[in-house]
């Protein structure tokens, strides 16, 4: 009955643990500005969805969460990303931007398996941890495969060849070498652009469940899939967030006409 | 004001069920205005046209239910196109509720015909009360086309006043059939037409309700004092 009294309430502020935190970030491309006063909250254990329109700053903001921009010279951060518990800030130059891509995994809108074995592809990042023991690697990527809803399908064919599995398969092997990290937040960069709709569905599917152990923040140009997999929206325009909310909310009513306009397909 | 979709298929989509709406409205009105007439006329003839205006109303209700269920198949609205196809669902179905309820009444009008004392009744307050639903249905209509949130409270107040009436008319048919039992089966029609009103006046508040949640993002049922009485206050 409760639950049924409660449906549309707001998440109560005590189930929402911060997890990281942008802080007045800006960002810069060489002279150009494509991030502005970002002041975005990441919760733990939900699904964060970044939409806007083509040119917004959704993937620049995505990508600044685990150091992407550093492997490219001309960018300038300024502000911070907190990560908590520990409150460390991501940007910091102290911080090892290896160490937070281990930390914060990334899958990628094309699906990009190395040219490995699907096991190598999944053992890695482990590899580059250090890690050398040869049942330590076995137990993680089967645990990392499972995770990914992958195992059963490879888990005969370990040594076989990452690429010549299916497009959907080769984004959840993706995932599974993300997750074999032990990441505590995975970013879906456009996960399933790429795929077929079923491959889609089981993509989502995964969201769910993973959802449970990783923290996620997802950039999408599929209003619908933002509004089916996500706990949380923001929407950006022209490297600002607009706005910033539930899911629930910002897709039955947003606080903001531009929200509107744009997941209404009425924009521009 | 509500921009255009970049999608002019869309927009196309919501003006038909938006014609739908209110072509069901319109003749739901004129329904509702034969039975009044009917009633107060002695007119036989009203009573034919409302029962024929019946089929195609439930005709209409099944059409522009299909009309939404199409625009959510396919066009997965959200936001205000969501808020605007869950209105327009909802107010088919009370408007098929007032289609109902006026065939009732004219029904009533059938078997009022044979009391040969009609006179006698009550029936210019009957009328009072007609004319107060029937201008509260073309203004719930007019703020569902026009997006107008504001006619909901006025129609709250103005079913405050339909309640006062039906009140005050039943209090003087028990007092009459009390006095005089011939009239009771007369007396009793009156109170089920009474009644009939009264309900159309609800379901003219429910539309207007319904405009508040498209517009604002508010629930507005149940949300006027008087909804949530614990005891009726007639």
């Amino acid at each position: 009955m409760a639950a049924v009294l409660n449906v549309g309430a707001p998440t109560p502020a005590q189930q929402l643990v911060p997890k990281a935190r942008t802080k007045n970030l800006n960002f810069h491309y060489g002279s150009f500005q494509a991030l502005k006063n970002i002041d975005l909250p990441v919760y733990e254990g939900k699904v964060t969805a970044l939409i806007g329109p083509s040119g917004c700053g959704k993937s620049t903001l995505l990508r600044a969460f685990n150091r992407m921009h550093d492997l490219y010279p001309g960018n300038r951060y300024e502000g911070e990303i907190r990560l908590y518990p520990e409150d460390v800030d991501l940007l910091s130059p102290e911080v090892d931007p290896i160490e937070v891509r281990m930390r914060i995994g990334m899958v990628f809108q094309k699906p990009n398996p190395f040219p490995k074995s699907i096991f190598e592809n999944v053992a890695y990042g482990l590899r580059v941890r250090g890690e050398k023991n040869r049942t330590a690697l076995a137990d993680k990527v089967e645990a990392a495969l499972k995770g990914a809803a992958l195992w059963n399908e490879v888990n005969k064919r370990l040594d076989e060849l990452a690429v010549n599995l299916s497009g959907g398969q080769q984004q959840r092997l993706c995932i599974a070498r993300a997750l074999a990290t032990d990441p505590e937040i995975v970013l879906f960069d456009e996960p399933t652009s790429a795929l077929d709709p079923i491959a889609t569905a089981s993509i989502e599917e995964l969201i769910h469940e993973l959802k449970r152990h990783v923290t996620i923040l997802i950039v999408t140009h599929n209003m619908q899939q933002a509004a089916r997999v996500s706990d949380f929206t923001a929407y950006m325009y022209l490297g600002e967030m607009i706005e910033f909310g539930e899911t629930n909310e910002i897709f039955i009513k947003p606080k903001h006409k531009r929200t509107e306009d744009y997941i209404t397909g009425r924009f521009g | 004001m509500v921009h255009e979709h970049t999608d002019r298929a869309f927009d196309a989509d919501i003006d038909g069920m938006r014609t739908a709406v209110m072509t069901m409205g319109g003749l739901v009105e004129r329904q509702l205005r034969r039975a009044s007439d009917a009633l107060r006329l002695n007119d036989l003839g009203l009573v034919a046209d409302v029962l024929a205006d019946e089929r195609v109303v439930n005709q209409l209700h099944v059409q522009a239910d299909l009309l939404c269920n199409q625009i959510i198949a396919r066009r997965q609205p959200i936001a205000i196109d969501l808020r605007e196809v869950m209105a327009a669902i909802h107010a088919v179905n009370d408007l098929e509720r007032i289609g109902d309820e006026a065939k009732k009444i004219a029904y009533k009008s059938r078997h009022l015909d044979a009391y040969s004392r009609r006179e006698t009744l009550p029936l210019d307050k009957v009328q009072t009360m007609a004319g107060l639903v029937g201008s509260m249905l073309g203004q719930a209509l007019d703020a569902f086309l026009r997006h107008d949130a504001r006619a909901s409270d006025d129609l709250a107040e103005r079913d405050r006043e339909v309640d006062r009436l039906r009140n005050e008319l039943n209090d003087e048919l028990v007092a009459r059939m009390s006095i005089e039992p011939g009239c009771i089966t007369a007396a009793m029609d009156l109170v089920f037409v009474v009644q009939s009103l009264e309900r159309i006046g609800d379901h003219a508040k429910n539309i207007a309700e319904y405009v508040v949640n498209v517009v604002e993002g508010v629930d507005a049922r149940h949300a006027h004092p008087a909804d949530n009485d614990a005891v009726p206050s007639s």
